[in-house]
């Protein structure tokens, strides 16, 4: 994972406080770090366009 | 060695039951010889986080006084085993790995898994060691150490349930309990060159079992031998309804992702196993990369949602490297989770498209050999990643499933790599009959320990 900017620190930082959440200042870097590899692969899954009838999967039975 | 001395503990566990039961070695030999072994080898391994001795001594004496007076002391009599530390153990606490648990009350019973194995006469022996919250590929714990490979104790064991794979594959235990959750299971049982099963999902109860992800949580076995790996499914699914493994397996490679990537010590071995079942059909998953970032994605919502409170809390208490993947989970918006549950539905029907023309599928398990400890990387694409976030390359987009899926050691020159064996939900018994295909043609085993 590449270091992220101080603009997506303070993103990271924003979003959990509208959430509720105090993201203490030590682990905001590695905070920030991971939703940003996060967004990556929620690029990919909101990538693929699903008929409306799929549904999620919730009640899970392989 | 006098006439009157104990007899030598079987490596195998249906050995040792088979011994035990006959009354030909006493249960409380094999549980006090297994307690030396592990006081005198693990350190080498850091694979036992707890002897659980006092009890486990108990539970032999109860084995060995139902053979005494004539009782079924059960198919796994007297077969010591390890619990990976988010199971629970009657008296003890459930840390799953963590200090941020380690003050809570003792657990009042077993987890329903322990229990079956239990009943069938097997003892638990001790904890094992995991990563944090079993958030990992790597049994990298911040609090309780790194758990060394007993193949290579300079490289990773694998992880999460990386303790109870390397107990196993140290020969300190025959047998032990882990989680696959993203492939926790699959990983270490290649890595550790072990035969294991992350069963169909929902299969086996998870009653007791800590959780991470839960709607991804399977629990499963690990042994050195197929035919232990086997009883242990047997027991562990004590009311399961077994579909009989088809007369003529059709087997198929996973080609497009699953193909690439792969080690040539790897491909070459999937080459021979292919060869033996006499099959060069090929089918292809579609949309890999997505289903792999589904399972991310909810893996994170849900194992960040589980923990938020006492992060809020306790944030410094946690492992820094679990602490930012889970609140970073927390933060992840209900669209992004929902789309994600629906590519997994999506996906399953994928899979079961797939299996049209196969009763399993094969599939790598790793990249390759164990990565070094002090250079925990895997290049993937070109590019040397993180071993503890993507050693489960190949495990992660298939745990979207929820299909059975079972490790397989290839026997190959060098450290143990692993297989993947895929069914139709429900269908173990396809696995155990391809397993026992390349076992007999001499491709899978178990790989031994040096020295």
């Amino acid at each position: 994972m590449t270091e992220p900017d101080p603009n997506a620190i303070s993103d990271v930082v924003t979003l959990a406080e509208l959430n509720g959440i105090a993201i203490a200042e030590p682990f905001r870097q590695g905070v920030a770090m991971n939703a940003a590899l996060l967004q990556r692969y929620a690029a990919l899954v909101h990538g693929l366009v699903l008929p409306d009838s799929v549904e999620p999967a919730y009640e899970y039975v392989p | 060695m006098s006439h009157d001395a104990t007899p030598a503990v079987p490596d195998t566990a249906h050995g040792i039951a088979s011994a035990v039961r006959a009354g030909r070695l006493k249960a409380t030999a094999v549980v006090g010889a297994a307690i030396s072994e592990i006081s005198l080898r693990d350190r080498a391994y850091n694979s036992v986080t707890r002897i659980l001795g006092p009890r486990a001594i108990g539970l032999a004496e109860q084995v060995d006084r139902k053979v005494a007076a004539g009782e079924d002391p059960g198919p796994l009599a007297g077969v010591p085993f390890g619990i990976k530390d988010l199971f629970d153990c009657e008296g003890e606490t459930t840390t799953a790995g963590s200090t941020v648990l380690r003050e809570s009350a003792p657990a009042p019973r077993d987890a329903a898994i322990v229990e079956r194995l239990r009943l069938a006469g097997a003892i638990p022996l001790a904890t094992t060691n995991m990563d944090e919250f079993a958030y990992g590929f790597a049994t990298d714990n911040a609090h309780y150490g790194i758990t060394r490979n007993p193949h290579d104790t300079t490289r990773l064991a694998g992880g999460s349930s990386g303790g109870s794979a390397a107990a196993v594959a140290a020969g300190l235990l025959p047998l032990s309990l882990g989680t696959d959750t993203n492939g926790s299971i699959r990983v270490p049982a290649s890595l550790c060159g072990l035969w294991a099963i992350r069963p169909t999902q929902g299969r086996l109860p998870k009653a007791g079992t800590y959780p991470f992800a839960a709607s991804f949580d399977t629990v499963g076995p690990f042994t050195r031998d197929l035919a232990d790996l086997k009883v242990a499914f047997d027991a562990l699914d004590m009311h399961g309804n077994r579909e009989p493994a088809p007369p003529e397996l059709r087997v198929a490679r996973l080609g497009g992702w699953f193909a690439e990537n792969v080690s040539d010590k790897l491909e070459s071995a999937i080459g021979d196993v292919m060869a033996a079942f006499g099959s060069n059909e090929i089918v292809e998953l579609p949309e890999v990369a997505r289903a792999r970032a589904a399972a991310f994605l909810i893996t994170a919502a849900e194992g960040g949602a589980l923990h938020l409170p006492r992060l809020r809390a306790h944030a410094s208490a946690y492992d820094p490297a679990t602490r930012d993947r889970l609140l970073a989970g927390a933060l992840l918006p209900a669209r992004t989770v929902y789309q994600a549950q629906r590519l997994r539905r999506w996906f399953r029907e994928q899979a079961y498209v797939a299996f049209a023309r196969a009763d399993v599928l094969v599939a790598p398990a790793v990249v390759g050999e164990a990565p070094r400890i002090d250079q925990p990387l895997i290049e993937i694409d070109g590019q040397m990643v993180s071993a503890r976030a993507n050693l489960g390359l190949y495990t992660q987009p298939l745990t979207l499933t929820g299909f059975p899926i079972m490790s397989v050691p290839l026997k190959t020159p060098g450290l143990p790599v692993g297989l993947q064996l895929m069914a139709l939900p429900g269908k173990e018994e396809a696995l155990f009959a391809a397993a026992e295909v390349l076992a007999k043609a001499g491709l899978a085993v178990a790989a031994s320990v040096p020295g």
